[in-house]
């Protein structure tokens, strides 16, 4: 796996290009904007991970340019502006996901196994908690590595909470995605479905935090 | 000078300048009727004195023709000389050459022994009384001498009746003057009043020029430097703004790059000993982190708060939102949560702000909250406003140290959780662009602290 990673300060760079090395990434570190695009051209990367605050060139001008010439490469953008305003720009930009520094290489990582994924056609990864599976794309719910069947509200549900594991959903949230425009919805019926669902899954599988919401365990 | 209105010192100024005037004008007036009455009073004189000498001539030629009334003395009939002679207030005395007195009318003093021609002031005392008389003495062909006298008193009284006469019209163009002078300098003033209600109802953060349409020609200097210091204050108060946000931003990557260097060796180490030295370096790192990017919010909500878009918004939704989000955190620490399920409490606000205040009040209250203790959070719906609160039991804090927690930086003696001493700093702020009240009270018997939010409620117009 061959990335390009673009940051400007030398430093966050080196720390980066060996960071990255460990996971066994061919990193080439670039701090200069305006080198960017000749370089994507003449070497065979597979992503791009991208600060946006660059000298020359900036990084908002190189994702542009980018995705006018057509270039599906994967792109993780890296900033230090963190507010949702600019979260959005990169993303209409055509950055494919996005990091607000500082941040934690874990995080990096995982995200950057996720933009391969999906650059190469594979589904989403899969939410896991405890031994509850869900694999988004193609809406398949093991426990313990058996399939159960489950309807569309009841999956809703499910993939609200395990999307957020470890997290609180509140009550409302859950009936937001339960519901298309024209459904009724009836006030008990997020408690029907939990019940529902600790009836698959076990009784300590969605935790109750009264008054506030439900959350399944992380991992 | 006491800081009088501008307004009362142009009516007093109005009225001083017209009572000035009057008085001058009901003196000048005095003096003038008094120089005409006396005028007229000596002509008067003159001639009665005229009268006198024309009668006794005229007598002189009839005794001397006709031998009229033989033994007939006028000049011992008074009551003939005073009809002849003499109004009311004319008197008249007639001496010989010698200073014998010849006739005198009733109520004349016996005035001096005439010393020639012409008029004499003199004072007399009549029944105890001063009395100042105008005399004219006249010799009449060498025979005698005649001195008619009026009393001056009622002559002076005319004068000072007819100046007082003239200070009438004040009674009546005084209050005129003071409505004149009072609707004139309200509206003149209109203008100043308008740029003093305009810069008086602006929020704390709006430096807009005040606008100089309509505004009186005195008054545009003062508008103009107004402005002046409003666009240098904007960009001082802009430039530390961007210092902030600059010195928060520029802090991003190296902390990055420690952050990344510090994981890479916590991969990299084998010992427990370098493991716990790494995980307080990290925690550290991460207190640095989360200050600067409280700095950001904090310098991002002060360069937006006059952009923000307001809409009516239920708070009690955004409040259930961010309450899920973090009620980890209150879990981690057994801490009990009661929060109110009802709403709407709908107020006039901006959404992502108003997260970032519940956030930070959510934060403080679970971190700070004892061990197992409770944290409350609700809201009382008035008809004007709506008081939202978070409460939590924490350790006992004194007046000095609740009001000091709003202080940027500020941090409880002994605080050891992450954090910035920022939070509340933020909160204020996003309190102030809402228009509402923060205040920090004891609560439960002082073994716990009370945020309130009082939001104003827009009543719909």
């Amino acid at each position: 796996m061959r990335i390009l990673l673009v940051e400007d300060d030398y430093q966050l760079g080196e720390s980066l290009v060996s960071a990255l090395s460990i996971e066994n990434y061919a990193v080439d570190l670039e701090t200069d904007g305006a080198k960017v695009i000749p370089m994507l051209n003449a070497g065979d990367y597979d992503m791009m991970v991208l600060d946006l605050g660059l000298p020359n060139v900036s990084g908002d001008e190189i994702l542009k340019k980018l995705r006018a010439a057509d270039d599906p490469m994967p792109v993780l953008v890296l900033t230090a502006r963190n507010t949702t305003a600019d979260m959005i720009e990169s993303l209409d930009l055509g950055a494919d996901d996005y990091l607000t520094k500082p941040f934690d290489i874990d995080e990096l990582f995982a995200r950057l196994r996720s933009l391969h994924r999906r650059s190469s056609g594979r589904a989403r990864p899969v939410l896991i908690s405890g031994d509850v599976e869900l694999e988004p794309k193609e809406q398949v719910v093991t426990k313990a590595g058996i399939p159960v069947t489950l309807t569309a509200k009841e999956l809703s549900v499910l993939e609200a909470l395990m999307s957020r594991a470890g997290r609180f959903v509140s009550k409302s949230r859950l009936e937001e995605g339960m519901y298309t425009w024209g459904d009724e919805v009836e006030s008990n019926t997020v408690e029907v479905y939990i019940s529902r669902l600790r009836k698959y899954f076990g009784s300590d599988f969605i935790e109750t935090l009264r008054s506030v919401g439900y959350r399944v365990k992380k991992g | 000078m006491k800081n009088y209105s501008l307004k009362t010192r142009m009516v007093l100024f109005g009225l001083m300048l017209h009572a000035a005037i009057w008085l001058l004008a009901a003196s000048a007036s005095s003096y003038t009727a008094a120089h005409v009455i006396f005028q007229t009073l000596d002509k008067d004189l003159q001639e009665q004195a005229r009268f006198v000498r024309f009668s006794s001539r005229l007598f002189q030629s009839f005794y001397s023709k006709f031998d009229v009334n033989e033994g007939y003395d006028p000049l011992k009939d008074g009551s003939a000389i005073s009809e002849s002679i003499g109004w009311g207030n004319v008197n008249v005395v007639i001496n010989d050459t010698k200073g014998n007195l010849i006739f005198r009318s009733s109520n004349a003093p016996g005035f001096d022994f005439p010393t020639g021609n012409g008029f004499v002031d003199d004072m007399f005392i009549q029944n105890g009384e001063e009395t100042h008389w105008r005399i004219y003495n006249e010799n009449i062909d060498g025979i005698f001498w005649v001195s008619v006298g009026m009393n001056t008193k009622q002559a002076k009284q005319s004068a000072i009746d007819f100046g007082l006469k003239a200070l009438y019209p004040m009674i009546l163009i005084i209050p005129l003057t003071i409505i004149g002078v009072y609707i004139g300098s309200k509206k003149g003033l209109a203008a100043i009043n308008k740029i003093a209600s305009d810069v008086a109802h602006r929020n704390p953060s709006s430096l807009v020029a005040i606008s100089d349409i309509n505004i009186p020609e005195e008054v545009f200097p003062l508008v103009k430097s107004l402005n002046g210091l409003l666009v240098r204050l904007a960009s001082a108060i802009e430039n530390e703004h961007r210092f902030t946000a600059n010195a928060a931003h520029e802090l991003q990557t190296p902390l990055a790059a420690i952050k990344t260097e510090l994981q890479l060796c916590q991969r990299r180490s084998k010992t427990s000993e370098v493991q716990a030295e790494l995980d307080r370096i990290s925690a550290r790192v991460d207190r640095a982190v989360y200050t600067v990017r409280q700095l950001l919010t904090l310098a991002r909500i002060e360069s937006e708060d006059s952009q923000l878009k307001m809409a009516v918004i239920d708070l009690h939704d955004v409040v259930a939102e961010d309450l899920a989000d973090l009620a980890h955190l209150a879990v981690e620490r057994q801490v009990q949560i009661d929060f109110a399920e009802h709403g709407p409490w709908q107020i006039l606000g901006n959404k992502e702000v108003l997260s970032i205040l519940i956030r930070n009040l959510f934060t403080n209250a679970f971190r700070y909250a004892t061990a197992g203790g409770q944290v409350k959070i609700s809201a009382n719906v008035l008809t004007d406003k709506i008081e939202f609160y978070v409460a939590n039991e924490c350790v006992v804090m004194d007046q000095q140290q609740r009001e000091k927690l709003t202080d940027s930086f500020y941090r409880l003696p002994g605080n050891e959780m992450p954090g910035a001493g920022l939070g509340l700093s933020i909160v204020q702020r996003i309190v102030e662009v809402h228009h509402a009240d923060l205040a920090i009270q004891p609560w439960h018997n002082e073994q716990g602290i009370m945020v309130k939010v009082t939001f104003p409620i827009k009543q719909p117009t």
